[in-house]
């Protein structure tokens, strides 16, 4: 509820960003990988080997827990790919069944050293961030948190480790038959990419919690993907949504949640940037650039209103062919009977091909103008070439050919015409006009593209 | 003699029937989520609860209860794992990612969420004392005679259900691409079967929590998976391991002190599959590694 002091509130915003630093590399491999449950995995697996680690050292030693963690990550890992390689277990299965054993046995240990020691399970699954900052020690005279030193020090490696295999990682993520192929090695860099992610879950769970782990790694590399088809995209995009997650999502636990419930207590950081990121997540499935929701729907609405306006202008050259002149309104209608296009979308393409000077409205009836009529000529020369093939080469009965060439129409350039001509038979200077199936002429090309080929 | 009195002990015994009744039915919803090659669903779904039993709270609380029905927090549990369901499907659509991401995304944002909202309602007056967390890990010592009703009522369900559909459902987890050509209602199909988890998982909030469900729902699963390769003996082989280990975790569990009966109950599963992996009929290690020896031998 109060105001922001960076020395609390810039230290945890500082741990979550650096949180999505560390994850950014491994989790854009799992997702490309389309392993991304290990995260999870190796997450849950955290509590039973800080339990071992404790009952054996006797100490909460920091490095003593992230050694165990670290192991018991390891080992779940290796375990389930060893049921899913020597007893054929579907590999989810093999990985659910795997650490949820470990971890109930992690929660037993834990409940027999209860007394002894403070070791909370859900201090594990949360995590802590808000406490983190006040954990620091003193690094060359500056007083710095132990999980910035720790992430920071995760981050480094991690990069490390991806420029020095950069090229073997990336084959392997999109290719490992190729890698192998190759002589990349690709169990060795699996296991790095396991390494890496084991070691950034195990780093990141003391101060953000195994969930948020779970979260920061996979669902920033996720969005990221929708923005871009290159790793390096995927993993700058991942790093920039995990800073705004982390900003934003302790924006909203520390003053848009206690503002709305009653009570007024700061929210969970930890699990109000990992609700936060799904939040992102789904924004940008919305407005991503070229597979956002939005976007498609514009492709599609602009490709539904090209074909419209196609189908109309084909149809006043038709009506034209046969002498006949219509007035807005029946040309509509029979453009919803004759191409099932609605009403309201016909008026839209009507008045965009008057706007752009193809149609001419003006008078009581409709007419081409000479630029529609030439478009008009290429698409209804498209048409009728698209039947004759049809008919020719792959033998469709003639009352068939009439939906499939509507389709085709529309999606044939002056270089695809060209070639159909001569495939159906036309001869180079046009001399003699072909005729469709239904008797009627091809239109002669007017573009001249259409002569090239 | 410390043995006999867990025996007699009412609170066991109850504990026991419902672990039993709620291990069969997970074992059964298990094949299915194995077979549809979807198992740590179990896991999503699970996670996916929190938030709608914390919201649940929040809102009985808003209307003037006082937060602690039951069937309130289970309900808001249902409509959490449902939302859970429905983002997967969105998300794997929209986002164009596989489906294990999608289930890690809904995982870690919803219990993300869910936990943000618990520690706002520990704060609040009496929010501490509601036993919303106890939901994570299971309670099962807290069981009473109306959980035992619940259970056996999934329990019944689930297995009309199963029995009902087995025709269809063997279809489905075998060859849906099949199932689809000939017609059979596909997707209305996996709607069951999700069905039949989200309310096993429910059901097992109390007695193993949100985490552990998965193991119960796979462990006994993937078992009998390792003994058999036919579905109508698959079903019953794991309903029977885990109402075994249901009962037998309870059992453990009350044998000695600390020794929490969530987690028992999935060590005792845990138990069971190791047997199955080394000595399965066909699938188990030892007869594989005697039989390659064999082979070896005669070569």
């Amino acid at each position: 509820m109060s105001a922001w002091t960076w020395a609390v509130d810039g230290w945890i915003i500082a741990i979550g960003a650096l949180c999505a630093l560390s994850c950014a590399i491994p989790g854009a491999f799992l997702v490309v990988r389309r392993t991304s449950m290990l995260a999870d995995a190796i997450s849950h697996a955290v509590l039973p080997g800080i339990a071992v680690a404790f009952l054996l050292s006797g100490t909460r030693d920091p490095l003593w827990m992230f050694i165990g963690a670290a192991t018991a990550g390891l080992m779940v890992t290796l375990v389930s790919s060893a049921l899913t390689r020597i007893a054929r277990i579907d590999s989810g299965a093999a990985l659910g069944l795997t650490f949820t054993t470990a971890f109930a046995l992690g929660l037993i240990l834990i409940v027999q050293v209860a007394d002894t020691v403070d070791l909370d399970p859900s201090c594990v699954l949360y995590g802590a961030i808000e406490l983190a900052p006040l954990d620091s020690t003193l690094i060359g005279g500056v007083e710095l948190p132990r999980a910035v030193i720790v992430l920071g020090a995760v981050t480094l490696l991690n990069a490390l480790v991806a420029l020095c295999f950069w090229k073997e990682l990336t084959l392997m993520a999109f290719d490992p038959a190729l890698a192998k192929t190759l002589g990349c090695r690709p169990k060795l860099m699996e296991s790095i990419i396991l390494g890496m992610a084991a070691a950034t879950c195990v780093a990141a769970f003391e101060s953000v919690g195994s969930i948020l782990v779970v979260a920061m790694m996979i669902i920033p590399a996720a969005t990221g993907r929708l923005f871009s088809d290159r790793l390096v995209g995927v993993i700058v995009g991942a790093i920039i949504i995990g800073f705004v997650g982390a900003i934003s999502g302790h924006w909203v636990a520390t003053t848009v949640a206690p503002a709305i419930i009653a009570g007024g207590r700061d929210a969970s950081s930890a699990g109000s940037i990992a609700a936060t990121l799904g939040v992102l997540l789904v924004i940008a499935i919305i407005i991503a650039p070229r597979r956002g929701i939005v976007v498609r729907a514009i492709h599609r609405w602009r490709l539904t209103l090209r074909i419209a306006r196609e189908d109309a202008i084909g149809l006043l050259w038709r009506l034209e062919e046969d002498h006949r002149t219509v007035a807005e309104v029946e040309l509509r209608t029979l453009l919803v009977l004759g191409a099932e296009i609605p009403g309201w979308l016909a008026r839209v393409a009507l008045i965009q091909l008057a706007r752009d000077g193809r149609v001419d409205r003006s008078e009581a009836v409709v007419r081409l103008t000479d630029r529609g009529r030439g478009e008009g000529a290429s698409l209804v020369r498209s048409h009728r070439l698209w039947e004759i093939y049809l008919m020719q080469r792959l033998a469709l009965a003639r009352d068939h050919v009439h939906p499939t060439a509507m389709v085709l129409e529309h999606i044939t350039d002056a270089a695809m015409r060209a070639r159909l001509a001569r495939e159906d038979g036309a001869t180079g200077d046009g001399a003699q006009p072909l005729a469709d199936p239904h008797g009627r002429t091809v239109p002669a090309a007017i573009n001249p593209r259409d002569h090239s080929v | 003699m410390s043995s006999s009195i867990a025996w007699l002990d009412y609170n066991t015994q109850v504990v026991a029937a419902s672990a039993a009744l709620l291990g069969a039915a997970a074992g059964l919803a298990g094949c299915l989520l194995l077979l549809r090659r979807r198992a740590l669903m179990g896991d999503a779904l699970g996670h996916a609860t929190l938030p709608g039993i914390a919201g649940a709270y929040l809102v009985s609380v808003a209307l003037g209860g006082t937060g602690k029905e039951q069937w309130v927090l289970l309900a808001g549990a249902a409509v959490g794992a449902l939302g859970g369901v429905l983002s997967i499907l969105v998300i794997r659509r929209g986002a164009r990612v596989s489906d294990e991401t999608a289930m890690a995304i809904v995982l870690g944002s919803f219990f993300g969420f869910g936990t943000a909202l618990l520690t706002v309602i520990q704060a609040t007056p009496g929010g501490h004392q509601a036993g919303l967390s106890s939901f994570i890990l299971g309670h099962a010592a807290s069981m009473v005679a109306s959980d035992l009703r619940a259970a056996s009522i999934v329990a019944f369900s689930c297995a009309a259900l199963v029995v009902l559909l087995t025709k269809e459902l063997r279809l489905l987890c075998f060859d849906d691409a099949f199932a689809r050509a000939i017609g059979r209602p596909v997707r209305w199909l996996d709607g069951v079967v999700l069905l039949i988890i989200t309310a096993v998982v429910i059901a097992g909030l109390q007695a193993v929590g949100l985490i552990l469900i998965l193991a119960l729902l796979i462990l006994p699963a993937t078992a009998a998976r390792l003994c058999t390769d036919r579905f109508s003996v698959m079903l019953p082989t794991a309903a029977v391991m885990g109402a075994v280990s249901g009962v037998g975790g309870t059992l453990v569990s009350a044998s000695a002190p600390r020794l929490p009966t969530g987690p028992c109950i999935v060590l005792f599963a845990a138990a069971i599959f190791a047997l199955a992996l080394l000595f399965a009929p066909h699938r188990g290690l030892i007869v594989r590694a005697t039989s390659s020896r064999v082979r070896g031998l005669r070569q």
